[in-house]
């Protein structure tokens, strides 16, 4: 993580960021794949995105005008989105140099934050992608307990607890996406899984939107997993790869094959 | 090309019907549920839309765009989930100047009504239209430069020793459309006067002079505003004595017509005439320059090696350096007939102001060197160039002329790696 603060070129922007949270009494954590790549045993490979949690509201870090400033870079760019994710991007048109979304609430209408570590657990996708690293005091957190042991296991499986078919429907493309790429991984809970959260009818419960929704995160993330491979492997592969995550499975593919993006 | 396509990055679908205020739900999911991408980029523009500029319950009109044939409609949004207001003119002027984007003229009225509008319209058009064509310098004018303006006028005051004013002037990314960052550097050197910090002052002055240097088109920047910049970046180059030369440079960049009395940069022959002397000693030829306070030296021999100096006169300025810079950098700038490479070159504070570096003759008939750019110091080692860094200690070929890298590398963070790549290259280069 020092390595990466350090080298790249909004590191320093970084730093203070986290910096500041922590002279707010707040505290933040490195979450996502950052933290997984991190962890794999025997590669740890560089942090490549700053995906941020913390317990301070996204509006605290987007009114650190100052610090902004005072680093050279009060011409970086902002955002808050409806999801509650703030970001900062160097151009308009530039990748998101850093994103922080504060702890979810789930369980609201809104958008809710200020849970904890065992609130926002239940909103990630997979358990070896729920695990949380602060930096600062140099400790990693693990709240739904499984995530560090799926990952040197190579165990597929979720921390949401819900059944709400979007939701679930998500977790399979994202499943899909790492039995694609690691076809070794364990898939035993992850199949229990999905039998007794999506229901029969899921597919009618889907709205168009969602469907669609869920049309374009196939392509953004299990997509990537199949470029290269001939057209026919692509299929074969994908196809493949849903038969072993089951039989719901292979039918939400097949609905999302006939859904355009 | 029809194009109206989003100029924002997002947009948020609402129910429209036209003459009817729309309502805006703050909830709604901006691009369709997919925030990641660029709205200008969503299949679900790639035709059959119009400009309007829609009516929102909130009372004011938002940048948008119907399409006819479906009732479907967006409002452009800002990078808070707000709706961009515009007014029914200045959208009719946007839907205008898509009906043939990129190339769409606009008229002085057209370009004084976008002025007047939200600053973020003039923004998003200037961005896109940055991006996807080549727009005339006046279109430019829409930035609200009058920002840009009061900060400037501020930050002459604080130079002067004036009070902060209670309020800070924001800059924010309103300019990057312009191609230069140097407002993230007058920002910065107002902090540094406001706090007030003697080292990030230093490092603001000079990133402003190397910004405004970098301008490539500075006709982007309006002559009223091009010249205050000018006049404060004169200023700085009084304040700071080392800021003198990049100061007049960037000064007279921005006044077109205003020549800098500078004397051309030092150049000589790659090939020696007959020696007159003796047999025994090495040919040379040797020329210099100033860039006050720098006076830039160049030798060349016979050997095929070029010996550049950069000194300043001692006085008090090594105090200076050691107290503001820690290490100065020069950037210095070697050109052949047919490639140019940068070096950077650290002073040495004592005895005197000063430092070289040998580097081989360039392919060619003349090798010229040139500074080229302010000075940097240890503040700003950390986002140095690795290339250049090391093709800089490589040249070097005394302990003398590495210690100062040294003494970079032992400020750097210790994962940074600059740091490993300075020691590993002094150890090689010892």
């Amino acid at each position: 993580v020092d390595a990466a603060l350090d080298s790249r070129e909004e590191g320093p922007f970084v730093r203070g960021l986290l910096s500041e949270v922590v002279a707010r009494k707040h505290h933040a954590w490195l979450v996502g794949g950052s933290v997984r790549d991190l962890l794999v045993p025997g590669s740890a490979r560089p942090v490549k995105d700053f995906d941020l949690t913390g317990t301070t509201g996204p509006r605290s870090l987007d009114e650190m005008i100052r610090l902004r400033r005072s680093r050279g870079v009060g011409d970086y760019i902002p955002s808050l989105s409806d999801q509650n994710v703030w970001s900062v991007k160097a151009r308009r048109n530039g990748p998101r140099l850093v994103e922080y979304k504060p702890l979810s609430r789930p369980g609201f209408t809104l958008r809710a934050w200020g849970g904890g570590l065992d609130d926002d657990v239940t909103t990630r996708d997979l358990t070896f992608n729920a695990l949380y690293y602060d930096w600062q005091h140099d400790v990693l957190a693990d709240p739904c307990r499984r995530g560090r042991a799926d990952l040197r296991d190579c165990v597929l499986a979720t921390p949401y607890p819900g059944s709400g078919p979007f939701e679930v429907a998500t977790i399979i493309l994202r499943g899909l996406k790492f039995l694609l790429h690691c076809p070794r991984i364990g898939t035993t809970r992850m199949v229990t899984w999905i039998e007794h959260a999506l229901s029969d009818d899921f597919a009618a419960r889907l709205t168009p939107q969602e469907w669609k929704r869920l049309a374009k995160t196939r392509l953004k993330s299990v997509q990537p997993e199949l470029d290269g491979r001939s057209e026919e492997d692509q299929k074969k592969d994908e196809e493949k790869a849903a038969g072993e995550l089951g039989e719901k499975a292979v039918r939400l593919l097949r609905e999302l094959k006939r859904t355009r993006p | 090309m029809t194009a109206h396509k989003p100029l924002s990055t997002w947009v948020t679908a609402v129910r429209y019907s036209a003459g009817v205020p729309v309502q805006w739900l703050q909830l709604t999911d901006v691009n369709f549920g997919d925030e990641r991408v660029d709205a200008r980029d969503l299949p679900e523009f790639s035709d059959g839309w119009r400009r309007q500029a829609i009516l929102l319950d909130r009372g004011y009109r938002a940048l948008g765009l119907v399409r006819d044939d479906s009732g479907e409609a967006v409002v452009e949004v800002d990078n808070h989930v707000r709706p961009v207001p515009v007014s029914e003119g200045a959208a009719a002027i946007i839907g205008r100047l898509e009906d043939s984007w990129p190339d769409g003229a606009l008229s002085d009225t057209d370009l004084t009504d976008l002025a007047g509008e939200d600053k973020i319209v003039g923004y998003l058009l200037a961005d896109r239209l940055g991006d996807e064509g080549n727009p005339p310098p006046e279109l430019f004018r829409i930035l609200p430069w009058n920002l840009v303006d009061e900060l400037t006028a501020q930050l002459d005051g604080l130079l002067n020793g004036d009070q902060p004013p209670d309020d800070i002037v924001e800059l924010g990314h309103w300019f990057t459309p312009v191609g230069s960052r140097f407002t993230a550097a007058l920002e910065q050197l107002d902090e540094g006067l406001r706090a007030p910090d003697a080292t990030l002052s230093r490092v603001a002055a000079s990133a402003l002079c190397a910004q405004l240097l970098a301008l490539e088109d500075p006709a982007r920047v309006p002559e009223r505003t091009r010249n205050a910049l000018a006049a404060l970046a004169g200023r700085l180059g009084e304040v700071d004595p080392f800021l003198q030369f990049a100061g007049r440079r960037a000064a007279a960049r921005l006044r077109p017509g205003h020549a800098i009395e500078e004397e051309p940069p030092v150049r000589l022959s790659t090939e020696l005439a007959p020696a007159a002397g003796t047999e025994t000693e090495v040919r040379t030829e040797s020329a210099a320059m100033a860039r006050p306070p720098f006076t830039v030296e160049l030798v060349v021999t016979e050997t095929g090696q070029a010996e550049i100096t950069v000194s300043a006169p001692p006085a008090d300025l090594g105090d200076r350096v050691s107290s503001s810079y820690g290490v100065m950098l020069i950037p210095v700038r070697v050109s052949g007939d047919d490639r140019t490479t940068r070096y950077l070159i650290p002073l040495q504070p004592w005895p005197d102001l000063s430092g070289e570096l040998d580097v081989e003759l360039p392919d060619g008939e003349f090798i010229e060197v040139d500074i080229d750019g302010p000075p940097v110091g240890i503040a700003e080692a950390a986002s140095l160039d690795r290339d250049e860094v090391q093709r800089s200690i490589e040249v070097l070929r005394t302990d003398t002329g590495l210690e100062p890298w040294a003494l970079i590398a032992s400020r750097l963070a210790p994962a940074h790696p600059l740091r490993a790549l300075i020691n590993r290259e002094i150890g090689e280069t010892r």
